[in-house]
């Protein structure tokens, strides 16, 4: 398979469908996932996937402060600490510039960042288009219609009722409007079984 | 007698630690001396023929190195000092500070144990406790010259030996026939009976006993590293004042490689740090110091000079940020002197020592070079408490063996930690959820002797925070 028609899968079979089968490569994806809401262990399956069945290393910037990585839960959760890295920027391309000038992380988290303006995100989409990199980009908010984001292909809400349990995930952009339910079941039987060290 | 002492050398799992941390050694011949700094390229000269090495700086190297070749870094150092002293015997030591490997080292030669030996060996361990007063009078004595040529105190012999005299009377009178059944003595009795100077070395020497942390030791250990008496530099005079970096980055970059066509500076060599010394209109000179991540070639950066040129200018626009807050008036350039303050040698049997191949390592520390921040990469640590459940990779192959035992407990903690775990006050929409864990706490380091970990809501925010014996809530983490 040519690079350039790669997906990232997640392994949950309904929210893979939900975006059309996967997140492609060279593209830009938008999240609205409001913090403390345990949303963010639904990015975790397509980075797991990413790693084991391309062997990609993975970046996750995040600009919340105060907080740090607890990589036990990471590597619980399937994902292979050996070829992630972590850094905490608020400006990430001011920081990171040359990390977005290159294909070796293949597939960018950028969870949080406040500096990130639309003409950022032009920017990221075409170093995205020309490297082949996946860029995720998480924000603490809902998204909506009326603010949209031109330079992303794909834009989902996720919400997390606490009085169900469950995740609502709804598609606003880039694929029919549609909104699936997702419990902790689901995300639990996508995981790749935890590497052994 | 072989097979005892053989014994005794055996390695602990935690012995790979102290091999990359220090190294002291005896090499009294100079033909060796150079040859040192293919372990690391930071190594100082505490005596003519004692020689102190930071293995620190090259700890991703020997470990990726160990990796790849299948083998434990303490075999493959002892290889490389094996092939340097050919015949000859060797005194060596490793320890996690650098007195503690001198005081070791020292030892080792005066009870006359060859080879390299680790702090925490039973060898190591039986050899600093047997070190006798004369030893370490004599250390004190050369940790008084090189405190005072480094820090310019003005520890004279008269201080010291005014010290020794007192203690060793004291000494006697207690019937202490060695420093170290004294161990547990606090450091300011030391202090106010004898002076500050052998209060430092008794904390250095016992830096567990006296509550000194492994990185306070370290720091407070009169380093001065080696330095090559040829260190290649360029100079430069400008016609006309200089502002703005694109107008700088140009001739920096002509000078930089002009630095990579000096006889001083060979082809194989990787850069550590620069200093960029500049020269403002009103006279000011600046020193900007610029470090490298990883050793870095110059060579095979020219032309463009990419790395190093990203480096000097996140180093320029913070001293500029600065300088500008400092002052109101922004003045420009009108010289400045480019010099290598420290690289990495590449003789002797390690040619390959940073020759990177194309593999993934080699992108990552090049494109860590590039960027100003650094990247954290983590490896797990078989420990129940989260927050020293981990630690930071310096290397992307490093890892340790683990337990597997931790993921029933992994998979239900967050994905993210406080990095100060805080009190958490109750509310109206505080809700606690249900149980997670029961952890016992540390109870050598804090009061507290067990921790019940819940999974509580506040607000919209999930958070894994645990119950203190005394009842107290704490919020240790977030599920993000």
């Amino acid at each position: 398979m040519k690079s350039s028609e790669r997906r990232l899968l997640s392994g949950i079979k309904t929210l893979d469908a939900l975006i059309g089968g996967g997140l492609r490569e060279g593209e830009l994806s938008e999240w609205g996932m409001p913090w403390g809401q345990g949303l963010r262990e639904f990015i975790l399956p397509f980075l797991s996937r990413a790693q084991a069945d391309y062997s990609y290393w993975i970046l996750w910037v995040y600009g919340r402060q105060h907080v740090a990585i607890n990589p036990w839960a990471w590597h619980a959760r399937s994902i292979d600490l050996d070829t992630m890295r972590f850094v905490s920027s608020q400006d990430p391309l001011q920081d990171l510039k040359h990390v977005f000038l290159s294909d070796f992380f293949r597939v960018i988290v950028l969870d949080q960042a406040p500096h990130l303006k639309e003409e950022d995100c032009q920017h990221l989409a075409r170093n995205a288009r020309t490297y082949g990199q996946s860029i995720l980009i998480l924000r603490p908010h809902l998204l909506t219609h009326e603010q949209g984001n031109l330079w992303t292909r794909t834009r989902l809400n996720c919400v997390y009722d606490f009085e169900k349990t469950q995740t609502r995930i709804e598609v606003i952009k880039g694929a029919p409007p549609k909104t699936i339910t997702l419990s902790p079941h689901d995300l639990a039987s996508s995981l790749y079984k935890p590497l052994s060290l | 007698m072989a097979a005892l002492l053989s014994l005794t050398r055996s390695t602990l799992p935690h012995q790979n630690d102290e091999i990359l941390e220090f190294i002291a050694i005896f090499c009294p011949d100079e033909k060796f001396q150079d040859a040192l700094q293919n372990l690391s390229p930071k190594t100082m000269q505490w005596q003519p023929d004692l020689w102190v090495i930071d293995m620190r700086a090259c700890r991703a190297f020997w470990l990726h190195t160990a990796g790849r070749k299948d083998t434990k870094v303490n075999t493959m150092i002892a290889d490389q000092l094996t092939a340097l002293f050919a015949e000859t015997d060797y005194y060596g030591a490793a320890a996690a500070t650098p007195w503690e490997a001198i005081l070791l080292v020292k030892a080792a030669r005066e009870k006359g144990f060859h080879g390299m030996i680790h702090f925490s060996s039973r060898l190591g361990r039986n050899l600093l406790r047997g070190i006798s007063w004369d030893l370490w009078w004599e250390s004190c004595r050369e940790y008084a010259e090189n405190n005072s040529k480094i820090r310019s105190r003005n520890h004279t012999d008269s201080i010291l030996s005014k010290g020794r005299t007192a203690m060793t009377l004291a000494m006697q009178r207690l019937g202490c026939a060695r420093p170290d059944l004294l161990r547990t003595l606090p450091s300011s009795h030391i202090r106010r009976r004898f002076g500050s100077l052998i209060a430092e070395v008794w904390q250095l020497s016992f830096p567990h006993r006296q509550g000194l942390s492994k990185s306070e030791a370290i720091a407070l250990f009169p380093w001065a590293p080696y330095l090559s008496t040829e260190k290649p530099f360029v100079k430069r005079h400008l016609d006309n004042e200089l502002k703005h970096w694109d107008a700088i980055e140009e001739l920096l970059r002509e000078d930089i490689n002009r630095l990579c066509v000096l006889g001083s500076f060979k082809k194989e060599e990787r850069i550590l740090n620069l200093e960029w010394r500049i020269v403002l209109c009103n006279l000011h000179a600046i020193p900007i110091y610029i470090p490298f991540r990883h050793p870095h070639s110059l060579h095979q950066d020219c032309p463009s000079q990419r790395t190093a040129l990203l480096q000097i200018q996140y180093a320029f626009e913070k001293e500029k940020l600065f300088a500008t807050k400092a002052s109101s008036q922004e003045t420009g350039l009108i010289s400045w002197e480019l010099e290598i303050l420290e690289k990495a040698p590449a003789r002797f049997r390690q040619g390959s020592l940073f020759h990177e191949s194309s593999d993934d390592l080699a992108h990552l520390k090049q494109l860590e070079n590039m960027i100003r921040k650094p990247l954290e990469g983590f490896g797990l640590a078989a420990n129940w408490l989260a927050e020293d459940s981990f630690y930071k990779q310096v290397d992307a192959f490093e890892t340790c063996p683990s337990q597997e035992d931790y993921l029933p407990l992994a998979q239900e903690r967050p994905l993210f930690l406080y990095t100060d775990a805080h009190h958490l006050p109750f509310d109206q929409h505080t809700r606690v959820g249900p149980f997670q864990e029961r952890t016992m706490d540390k109870w050598w380091k804090s009061k507290n002797r067990s921790r019940d970990y819940y999974r509580m809501t506040q607000g919209d925010t999930m958070l894994w925070v645990y119950r203190d014996q005394r009842g107290s809530w704490i919020s240790q983490g977030v599920y993000g």
